[in-house]
């Protein structure tokens, strides 16, 4: 029957419904007035309702191929599965390559898929911990370039930044309120006591929420903004706790195993990732908050940094292949686990996933 | 052994002044260079050169036939900033050579092998280098000449994925910055 429909009254739905198939889409490009730029469009349909689900119509040029790419395959995919898209979403990470003896640190964001990757920030000194601002228009991260850890916010589209946090001895481990206004960051001191702050952006106010001369760090919020978890080896080995926000008493949440670190919460409020060892192995879990219960997702030796795709399906986390550090993800479930293309030859590392952008 | 030192520092010496436009200078500029930083120029040899004080009594230091550049990093186990007692005996040379001169500050910077969380690794690299400080403070030395910077994983010192690599990058490196 090979029907190969381009406008939607050439779909004729008894052809495909018979075959089983659900849906059909079809769409096609065509030049605009202008030159180089067309209207790409498509139509997703149902073929036993006999409707049209979704239609979308939009203007292109060879610029942003791969961004319309995206758009409609997460357009088609919300349609589909009642799940927000990933498709055009970012990812930021830190790569380590080495320069005439010396490791040359850049911060890069790129599509989610690896590509169309963009260096934001080269140093020849240590640069880590990135996170996204809730509109992923800035990042947040630590700079080693001034001899000593300092914390930077950096607006991607001018390149323009800012010292957010220039403390004596440690300053680590930044991550955005979901209101964006506040970060959570691990302040040392002359001392060395790592201990979890909140640092208002606006107004640099301070405010202490841990005190115990154990380490402290490692700080992420819940959606809700209520609560900061984090890691602490107050009980002698590295587990995972949670403190209110505002401040309060903290509370244990892992138990199984001697290495629980790096928490991340599921956008949805539901997973708890984290770096967990498992029989000498740092491999990424996942705890389901209510359940309670650790899935082991990564099959690697040292694995690290994982962090939710903003539709709490996906994550994504930092492995070694052929000694060299890259990335892949993984279905919060443990079904999928995909390679990422990116690097360049040097080492990739602390990956961490944009939330959905503002169309 | 120690008189070829010298020469070859003295060698050095004027190797530096020679190559640079000004005019050789008389002998004190040297004692600064030296004084403090060098056990082996503060030999006799060296402090004749000097002069005498101007209240009579000659300074200078026993010499020590095993003199060498001490060694500037202290080796930790796995998940331990517990330091050893040879490594103690190192850090009481250091926190003497520190006390020696009040411009002598020192920059104690912790590293761990790249085993685990970066940011937690950064939080176990500033114990090393606290268990370090706190060391010399023992010793005497004043915390106002003593930083301590982590740089966690993040600045190893050997690339390599063996036990040995990662027993070589569990350390702290004591750096003076004068």
């Amino acid at each position: 029957m090979l029907q190969k429909p381009t406008e939607g009254e050439n779909v004729y739905f008894d052809d495909w419904s018979i075959l089983g198939v659900e849906a059909v889409l079809i769409g096609k490009l065509t030049q605009s007035q202008k030159p180089n730029t067309f209207i790409f469009q498509f139509q997703l349909f149902d073929t036993f309702k006999r409707k049209q689900l979704i239609g979308f119509r939009m203007t292109v040029n060879s610029k942003n191929y791969r961004a319309a790419g995206h758009r409609a395959a997460d357009i088609i995919y919300e349609e589909l599965t009642g799940i927000k898209g990933i498709f055009s979403t970012k990812i930021a990470y830190i790569t380590a390559h080495k320069e005439n003896d010396n490791l040359i640190y850049s911060l890069i964001v790129s599509d989610q898929d690896g590509e169309n990757d963009f260096k934001i920030v080269e140093s020849k000194h240590p640069i880590m911990s990135p996170a996204w601002s809730p509109d992923s228009r800035q990042l947040a991260y630590v700079s080693f370039e001034d001899s000593k850890s300092s914390i930077f916010i950096q607006t991607l589209r001018s390149g323009n930044r800012f010292k957010i946090s220039d403390e004596m001895g440690i300053n680590g481990a930044p991550s955005f309120s979901p209101d964006g206004s506040k970060l959570v960051i691990t302040l040392g001191g002359v001392r060395g006591n790592l201990d979890i702050y909140t640092l208002n952006v606006a107004s640099k106010q301070l405010n202490r929420l841990t005190t115990h001369r154990g380490i402290d760090t490692e700080g992420a919020w819940s959606q809700d903004g209520k609560y900061i978890y984090f890691t602490s080896d107050r009980s002698g080995s590295p587990q995972i706790y949670r403190i209110p926000s505002v401040g309060g008493s903290p509370e244990r949440i892992t138990y199984e195993g001697k290495y629980n670190a790096r928490p991340r919460l599921s956008p949805d409020s539901s997973k708890l990732a984290m770096v967990h060892n498992d029989r000498g192995n740092y491999r990424i879990a996942v705890m389901n908050l209510k359940k309670k219960d650790l899935l082991i997702l990564s099959s690697g030796s040292q694995d690290e940094s994982p962090s939710f795709s903003p539709n709490s399906d996906i994550l994504i986390y930092a492995t070694r292949h052929k000694n060299l550090g890259v990335l892949e993800t993984v279905s919060a479930d443990g079904s999928i686990r995909q390679k990422i293309a990116s690097g360049h030859g040097g080492d990739v590392r602390e990956p961490v996933w944009s939330p959905f952008p503002n169309f | 052994m120690i008189n070829y030192k010298i020469l070859m520092i003295s060698l050095f010496v004027t190797f530096l002044f020679g190559c640079s436009s000004t005019p050789i200078p008389d002998p004190e500029p040297e004692d600064t260079v030296f004084n403090g930083s060098n056990i082996e120029a503060n030999s006799s040899n060296e402090a004749d050169t000097y002069g005498t004080p101007a209240n009579g009594f000659i300074g200078g230091e026993y010499i020590d036939n095993n003199a060498e550049k001490l060694s500037e990093i202290i080796f930790f186990d796995f998940d331990s900033s517990a330091i050893s007692t040879e490594d103690h005996d190192l850090i009481l040379k250091h926190a003497k050579k520190i006390n020696e001169n009040p411009l002598n500050n020192v920059r104690l910077e912790g590293h761990t092998d790249e085993l685990g969380s970066r940011e937690y690794n950064i939080g176990l690299g500033e114990r090393r280098a606290q268990a370090v400080r706190q060391m010399l403070m023992i010793h005497g030395v004043n915390s106002s000449q003593i930083i301590t910077v982590s740089f966690g994983e993040e600045r190893p010192d050997m690339i390599g994925r063996s036990e040995d690599d990662y027993a070589k990058n569990r350390r702290t490196e004591i750096k003076y910055i004068n």
